[in-house]
Order: structure tokens, then C-alpha cells, then sequence
């Protein structure tokens, strides 16, 4: 095999998107493709084409490297390889794959870069591809910002048909029969005589062919399975409780643990005194880690309860012990000094127009948790030369990096078994319980150990989503919406998370902005400033980020502002949607579901929001009735433009699940501080919707832009749509989550 | 000199029923004529303490049928979770028994924050005729000593109903961080004695 030969073998070309990063940089860095991770250790006889395909005697075998934290990407990854590989659904296996540079995240630059998501100027295209480079030489490989779909659209296909093509070429040799005289369907190469020779028959011959790069890809008119309706190929195992989530795994001589921090996120342990603890029933041993300690049992209960028998003396927080104080570290950052960036200014919001109606309003969004159902767990096992990790996971790499600083082995050495996830909703890109996994290891070498947190230590230990304050100024006249200026303060996520990984971000914060300054609408005069507070509580990514409070305020305000006006919410606002011909066909479409404007009840109303977030413009009708027991909330239409619609069933339940999370979460849910610790414990404080409570939900998938993701999108126009509806039926503006604070629901 | 009856029970009352926290309950009314109106009165206002308390009042709910969570370990006042519903039988036959999830349980089960309680064979709400919740003194106090809506009960049937119902006790030791009922149930039981002697005063007597 030639040299060249092997190079590209090893590293395949997978990837449209994987070498676009070249284009404008040109550096023999950014071009070169990363090593196949599959080659390590293959078996003889078996085939991996590129680093999403492994094909033996046995069966043939997806990677699908993106976690799945419910969402479903299992599935759909497997779908857009299957698709190209002529597979039949389900006729194979799936595996989440090693961390490895090659699964870098090819769309992480959308959102990476603060760009509006229209923009194809020559600018911002040069500005995507520079940011795209950082991630593919840094070979981020990172499931989150509803990514997993843009990343692996051509990709993943591009990977089936090298695949199915180097197949071809291995029929065509033991044949002899031409490769454009054979076909490929249900997992085999047909000859034209109706012979069917198994993918799996064939894997060995493949295996030392070079892969056929660059085959164009099917035609949208001959899909299979994109755009119809796919069974989620986890859907048995959950249906039936058998699906093993990482909380589920044994590991044969594994010792199970518990811990308890410093319940004042990131400080100190001072001292503690665990006699009593040592002598209860199934206690192992009593472990200090960095902020906290943990207890190894023979059970989990064990150590569970054993934490609770131990003394602690802990040191304060670091942030304000009051949530008072958190609301007036906020409402004194409206400074300049605290400017983080200014994301719009046209016109002039601070002209004195003639005629004008001048309002101003201020928005409060609350900390609130993550709370997957699935509390935080990870198995570790430390031995000398390796590491192994059970665990679900966003971050791959990152986990690498973050247990070998703790172990003093090299990143290559920690092996991570990626698991599937019962939620995460941003939990999992943290890595606290997986270090806290490695550090009790490491005093117990030669053992996995098992840790896992109660319910109330996760509720304590999370960094919630970033509490938020907007102000909103704004003028009407002659019934029309002239002039918008938001300006939004809050803790900087992504400084705080990636302070966390030990890194530090330079420029300004897009997601300050998110769901603000991406709206299209072409206001005569607009401003949207952001102002980063610092010294709060840690904080995190929680599902839609910074658009998961912004779009409460923006849309909320604007609502204000139309009602000033005189106008009609749906009406204006598509009146107003002049810089996104995409976004306007979407606020049409969620008209035409809800025949908006037709005559309702008395003490029935409704609100429209649009938020553009994730480069989704997604736009939602929510119909409330005033009844003696409290809002009860009917139905919600929801249209949103992701490009292309994979699995319709699975893109449905997406958007409907995140449509009952932001209601639940605007109605019930907050995170305060009392003595620097969360007030809330578990979800009797904190809750989810209940199923009684849950409107019919009508969903719609447009599918005129990019190719994007749906996982978070639907979340962000919940709460201002919510929050109009009450507007309408009641009269009473809400202008703080959660809603149930101001107002009773059913 | 007591009553005959009076006496009977008092005898009961004080050879005890142990309680599930190891105390006793003992019926022991004052000797008649011995408690003034104003200190009968003051027992009422202590007996109103206790039946409008969330610990009480929670299931003494109207015909809605939908017990309530409130007081100082649940937050904001609401209507149970789950959208629970009694029904008209008050069990939950019609929709969930409430023995679901307040399966009894010899151990108590009621020491874990936000567990429901497992504290009796038989969990269910009173008759709708004891509505308390968010009613005044003078509404409850009418309910307590009106025969037609107490079950048909003088002080003594209310003291002995108060003994010998264990969920009643619950609501004294209700574990799992919740605010108990004020006073004690001993207490309560004198209170109510007192209050029957005193011949039943509610405020705004004429």
C-alpha cells in the first residue's frame, strides 16, 4: 500500500463540511483529517471504512457519537448512515464510540460565532470557517447548542456512501462484474443476476480496499428514511424499563458511593467529623475529596444515609448569601463598566419622536435547575497504566482531559464508556461528578467505585441557568411599534462554565444576547446591549442558554409595546419581520395553524412569541381560559424552520417536550439562596408540569432554511407566548418567572 | 360529681392508649361547672389553632374533594399534586385511592421529607360537612359542636375520636420536617374537654 495511500486510509476524507475549514486557512493544520479512531485494535476481517462505519462477519455497526440525553440522536444519527448504506432499519447495531478528535463538531461555529444567523456576507462566512477550524484542530467533540443534526446531516451520509460504495468495489473484484452494474440494498451488494451478497460476507475484502471517497449523495427523492417516520431504535428498551442508563450499570467488585459538598456552591470544607458515620451498618470507608466528602458502602442507601450522620463545618460562598442580593447585584450592572457588548444600534432609541408613546418595563427570569430525572453518576475505575469511565456524557474529550488531571495519566489513557443519559438539559457538559468519581477512585486503585448523588445533593451541587434582568424601552405611534431597546443583565454563562474547564473566553458573551439581537425584526430604531454580573452564583447551560430568559424579555416587551399600539400581535410582528423572509414564513404558518384572529370566548385568550435561537426561528401560538381553579392552558401551536426534517415522530416529540418544559419551568420553577444554599431540594419545590395541566400541542416543521437542530428552539417563545396568552385573557401582565408567584394555573 | 359515662370513659381514658410515639392519650374532662366561658373560650381559640392549621386542615376540604398542600414545608398553598381527587367517597375510589401512595406501613413511612405519609390503615379526607380550610373561627367552632355535622358527637365522642384514630395522631409527629399541629394532642384533648364543660362557647355568642 502506498504511502499516500495509507495516510488517507487512516484518516479518511469524510466530509464536506470537515474540509471546509482549509479553504480560507490553507494551513496543512486545518486540513489534515484526523485519524480513524475504529483502526485502533480492528479485528481482522473487519472493516472500518471511516470512523462511523464498522462492518465484520457478525453484523454491521453505527457509530453514533453524539451523546444521547434523550433527544433521540441515537436514531437519527444511525438513520442519515443507514440511509446511504442501503441498510435496513434496525438490521444493525449502534455504539456511542471512543472519544476521539475525528468526531469534532462541525456546526459548533454557528453558534460559536456572534453572527446573525442570515448573514452570508463574505465576512461572516470567513468568520464561521475561522471559527470552524478552532474546533476541528482542537477536535471538540461536544453534543449540545442543537447541534447534532446540522453536524451530521452530510456527514453522516457521506460516511454511508463511502461505505456502501467500498462495499461495491469489494463485489466488483470478487465478481468481476462491473460496480456500476451492481446495486445495494437491506445490507448487500445485488448482482444483476438477483444474487445478494451480504455486507457482512464481504467486509474482510473490503477491509483492504481503499475506501471510495467522494461518491455524491443521493438525491433527496430517493430517501428511505430521512423524512418519514423511523421507530427510535431505543424505543423497546425504554418502553419496557430495560434500557441501561449509566445510574443502571454494575461493574463486577464495584464499591458505591455518595458524597455531600459544600452545599454553598465551590467553597470549602473546613472540617468535618464522620464517627458516627464510620460505625454505621455497611459503611466502607469515609473519603475527603476537594469541597466535600464522600462515603464508600456496601449499598448506596448506606452511604447515603451515612452522609447524613456525619458533622460538617463548612466555609461561606463565594457569592451573595441572599437571593435579595442577587436581584441588586443585578439591577446595579446597567453600567458601562459592566457593558459587555452593544449587539444592535440602528437608528436613534433615544430621539424624542413627535407623536410617540414612550414605554418602559423591567423583566426578572430566575435561576432554575437542570434536574434530569437521572441524578448525577459515574463509575470510575483507576489502575496504573488506564482509566476507565462509565458515564453519560456531552463532552468526550473534555472528560479525557478533565480525569487525567486528577488521575496523573495521559488523556489517551482514560477510556470513557459513553452511556445513554435520562435527561441532562445542560447537566451533563459539567464534569464536577465525574472528577469527584476519579478523586475517590484514586483512593481506592484497583476498584471501580460507583458514585452517585441524592436527589437533594444534585439539587444543591447544580449551577443553574443564569438569572436575568432586562429592561425594555420602546415608543409607538400611529398604531405601529417604532423603536426597541432592550438591555439585558446576567452572569455570563459561558465564562462561568468554561472557567470550570479551566479555560477562559475572550470577546463578548453571544448568548448575553441570544434570542434578543437575532430577532428579524427591522425596527425603525433598535438597540440591545448586554451587561455581564459578575460575583452571582455559578452558573450553566440549561436547554436554549441565554435565549431561554431573553426571549421572555424580548417578546414580552414587544407584546407591550403592540398592545400600546393598538395592533394586532400576530399582525405586527409579521409587519415587523422584514430582515428574514424564512422567519416571516414561520410566524405565518403558526397563524394559519391557529386560525388566529377568530372570535374566543370570554375569558379565553391568546398570545403569540417568536425567538429565533439556535439559528431555529421558531414562533408559538399558547391558548389560556380564566377559570375559578386558575389559567388553564389549552393549546399551543408551534411552527419552527429547522432545513430538513429527519424523523417527523421524533421531531414532533422535540418540539412537544420542549414546549411542556418551558411551560412548566415559567409557571413553577426557580432556584433561590437562603445562607448561600439553594431553597429548593427536590421537585415538590421545583416542578415539572403535571400531565393534567399539559395543552393539546400542534406542531409543524417548515423546512425552507439551513439544516438545523430542534432540541432547544421550541423552549425560548414558551414563556413570553404564556405569558401574552394570560395578557389577553386576563389583562394581567406577568413580568417574572415563575408565573405562579403572580397568578394560579389549574 | 361527674357523669356516670363521663367517668367510664375517663377510666378508659386514663388506663391509656398507647400512642405510636409512645405517649398516652388520657379523656379526663374537668369536673362540671369548673370552667368558666371566658376559660372555655380561651380553650376554643387554642382548638381553632389546631383545626386551622395546615396539619388539620389540609384534608378537612370542602365538596371539591381536593385536599391541599400548604403550611410552612410545601411552599406556596395549592391544590395536592397529581390532581388528586378523593372523589365522593373521599377514598379516591372513583379516580386513585389515596392508599396508593398512603399505603400504611408499621414502620410510619413518614420520615422522609416529601414522602407521602403511611401512617394509618386507611387514608381519606373527612366529610365534606368539616370544611375547615380557609374558614373563620366562628364557621369551625358552629361545625365542632352542631351534632348534625361533628358525627353526632358530645366532647367526650370528639375526645375519644381524637384517642383512638391514629392519622389524627400523625398530625402531631408528622415527620419528614413538617410543621406539627400546635400544642399537643394531650393538650388539644384537655382543650376540647374544657371547651364541652364550658358548654361549647364559640366567639360572638350571644
Amino acid at each position: 500500500m502506498s504511502k499516500l495511500k495509507t495516510f488517507t486510509r487512516r484518516a479518511f476524507l469524510v466530509g464536506s463540511a470537515a474540509v471546509a475549514g482549509g479553504v480560507a486557512f490553507g494551513t496543512y493544520m486545518v486540513q489534515r483529517p484526523h485519524d480513524n479512531p475504529l483502526l485502533d485494535g480492528l479485528a481482522d476481517g473487519a472493516a472500518a471504512f471511516n470512523p462511523w462505519v464498522r462492518i465484520d462477519a457478525t453484523g454491521i455497526t453505527l457509530i453514533t457519537p453524539h451523546a444521547d440525553i434523550g433527544q433521540g440522536v441515537a436514531s437519527m444519527q444511525a438513520a442519515l448512515i443507514a440511509e446511504e448504506l442501503d441498510l435496513t432499519w434496525g438490521e444493525f447495531e449502534t455504539e456511542f464510540g471512543q472519544p476521539a478528535a475525528a468526531y469534532w463538531n462541525t456546526a459548533m461555529a454557528n453558534e460559536g460565532a456572534p453572527l446573525l444567523p442570515w448573514d452570508e456576507s463574505f465576512g461572516a462566512r470567513t468568520m464561521r470557517t475561522s471559527v470552524s477550524s478552532l474546533v476541528k484542530v482542537m477536535g471538540v467533540q461536544a453534543t449540545g447548542g442543537s447541534t447534532t443534526t446540522p453536524d451530521s446531516f452530510i456527514k453522516l451520509r457521506e460516511a454511508g456512501a463511502m461505505a456502501r460504495e467500498t462495499l461495491k468495489l469489494a463485489a466488483s473484484r470478487r465478481t468481476g462484474i462491473a460496480v456500476t452494474d451492481l446495486r445495494t440494498e437491506g445490507g448487500a451488494v445485488h448482482l444483476p443476476d438477483g444474487t445478494a451478497l451480504p455486507y457482512t460476507d464481504l467486509a474482510a475484502e473490503a477491509a483492504s480496499l481503499e475506501p471510495v471517497q467522494n461518491t455524491p449523495l443521493r438525491d433527496p427523492s430517493q430517501w428511505r428514511l430521512i423524512g418519514n417516520d423511523m421507530p427510535r431504535i431505543d424505543i423497546v428498551a425504554k418502553s419496557t424499563g430495560t434500557l441501561a442508563y449509566g445510574i443502571d450499570l454494575d461493574v463486577p467488585d464495584m464499591a458505591r458511593a455518595s458524597l455531600r459538598m459544600n452545599p454553598r456552591k465551590g467553597a470549602a470544607l473546613n472540617s468535618f467529623d464522620a464517627s458516627a458515620a464510620e460505625a454505621m451498618e455497611g459503611v466502607e470507608q469515609v473519603v475527603e475529596i476537594t469541597g466535600g466528602v464522600a462515603v464508600v458502602a456496601s449499598n448506596t442507601w448506606y452511604a447515603m444515609q451515612a452522609l447524613d450522620a456525619i458533622e460538617f463545618d463548612w466555609a461561606p460562598a463565594a457569592y451573595p448569601a441572599e437571593q435579595a442580593e442577587h436581584w441588586a447585584a443585578l439591577e446595579a450592572s446597567f453600567t458601562e463598566e459592566r457593558l459587555d457588548s452593544e449587539w444592535l444600534n440602528t437608528g436613534n432609541v433615544d430621539a424624542d419622536i413627535p407623536g410617540a408613546e414612550v414605554m418602559e418595563a423591567e423583566y426578572r427570569v430566575p435561576y432554575v435547575a437542570h434536574q434530569p430525572l437521572e441524578p448525577l453518576n459515574a463509575i470510575v475505575l483507576v489502575e496504573e497504566d488506564e482509566v476507565q469511565v462509565w458515564t453519560g456524557h456531552q463532552m468526550p474529550r473534555f472528560l479525557q482531559q478533565q480525569v487525567a488531571a486528577i488521575t496523573g495519566h495521559t488523556a489517551e489513557q482514560i477510556t470513557l464508556h459513553n452511556q445513554y443519559s435520562g435527561g441532562s438539559f445542560g447537566h451533563r457538559l459539567e464534569f464536577d461528578y465525574v472528577r469527584q468519581a476519579a478523586e475517590i477512585a484514586m483512593q481506592m486503585p484497583g476498584r471501580p467505585v460507583k458514585l452517585t448523588y441524592s436527589r437533594e445533593d444534585d439539587f444543591a451541587q447544580d449551577f443553574p441557568r443564569q438569572i436575568t434582568m432586562g429592561r425594555g424601552r420602546g415608543a409607538v405611534v400611529n398604531g405601529q411599534v417604532v423603536s426597541f431597546d432592550a438591555q439585558i443583565a446576567a452572569p455570563s454563562v459561558i465564562r462561568s462554565q468554561m472557567s470550570r474547564m479551566g479555560q477562559s473566553v475572550p470577546g463578548p458573551d453571544a448568548q448575553l444576547a441570544a434570542g434578543v439581537w437575532q430577532q428579524p425584526y427591522g425596527f425603525e430604531n433598535a438597540r440591545v446591549r448586554t451587561y455581564a454580573v459578575e460575583g452571582l452564583s455559578p452558573v450553566s447551560s440549561w436547554r436554549s442558554v441565554g435565549a431561554s430568559a431573553n426571549g421572555f424579555i424580548a417578546e414580552s416587551f414587544l407584546d407591550e409595546l403592540i398592545h400600546a399600539a393598538g395592533a394586532d400581535p400576530l399582525e405586527e410582528r409579521i409587519r415587523l419581520c422584514t430582515l428574514d423572509d424564512v422567519s416571516l414564513r414561520v410566524l405565518e404558518a403558526v397563524g394559519e395553524m391557529s386560525n388566529w384572529g377568530e372570535a374566543l370566548p370570554d375569558g379565553t385568550g391568546r398570545g403569540v412569541a417568536f425567538v429565533h435561537s439556535f439559528g431555529v426561528p421558531t414562533a408559538e401560538v399558547v391558548e389560556v381560559t380564566e377559570t375559578a381553579a386558575g389559567i388553564r392552558i389549552d393549546k399551543v401551536w408551534i411552527a419552527a424552520d429547522v432545513g430538513r426534517v429527519v424523523d417527523p415522530v421524533n421531531f414532533e416529540n422535540l418540539v412537544q417536550g420542549g414546549v411542556v418544559w418551558g411551560l412548566g419551568h415559567a409557571i413553577n420553577s426557580e432556584i433561590t439562596y437562603s445562607d448561600g444554599i439553594a431553597e429548593q431540594t427536590n421537585f415538590h419545590a421545583h416542578e415539572g408540569m403535571r400531565m393534567h395541566q399539559t395543552p393539546e400541542i400542534f406542531v409543524r416543521g417548515l423546512e425552507n432554511g439551513h439544516i438545523r437542530g430542534i432540541g432547544e428552539p421550541p423552549v425560548p417563545p414558551t414563556p413570553p407566548a404564556l405569558a401574552n396568552a394570560i395578557f389577553a385573557a386576563t389583562g394581567q401582565r406577568i413580568r417574572e418567572m415563575p408565573f405562579w408567584n403572580h397568578i394560579d394555573f389549574v | 360529681m361527674k357523669h356516670p359515662l363521663i367517668l367510664a370513659l375517663a377510666v378508659i381514658g386514663a388506663a391509656g392508649l398507647a400512642l405510636a410515639d409512645g405517649t398516652d392519650v388520657v379523656i379526663d374532662p374537668p369536673a362540671e361547672g369548673s370552667i368558666t366561658q371566658a376559660e372555655g373560650l380561651a380553650a376554643w381559640g387554642r382548638i381553632f389553632e389546631v383545626t386551622s392549621h395546615p396539619r388539620c386542615s389540609n384534608c378537612h376540604v370542602g365538596p371539591d374533594n381536593r385536599p391541599m398542600w400548604s403550611g410552612p414545608s410545601y411552599g406556596r398553598t395549592r391544590p395536592h399534586g397529581m390532581n388528586i381527587n378523593a372523589g365522593e367517597s373521599r377514598i379516591g375510589a372513583e379516580y386513585v385511592q389515596c392508599q396508593t401512595c398512603h399505603a400504611y406501613s408499621e414502620g410510619g413511612g413518614n420520615n422522609a421529607p416529601q414522602m407521602a405519609p403511611q401512617v394509618a390503615m386507611t387514608w381519606q379526607l373527612p366529610p365534606v360537612e368539616a370544611e375547615w380550610f380557609g374558614r373563620s373561627t366562628e364557621e369551625i367552632c358552629a361545625q365542632l359542636r352542631d351534632p348534625a355535622r361533628n358525627g353526632d358527637r358530645d366532647m367526650i365522642a370528639l375526645a375519644s375520636h381524637l384517642e383512638h384514630d391514629l392519622i389524627l395522631h400523625w398530625a402531631w409527629s408528622p415527620g419528614g420536617g413538617r410543621e406539627p399541629a400546635p400544642y399537643s394532642l394531650q393538650e388539644h384533648v384537655n382543650d376540647v374537654l374544657a371547651w364541652g364543660v364550658a358548654g361549647y362557647p364559640c366567639p360572638h355568642d350571644q
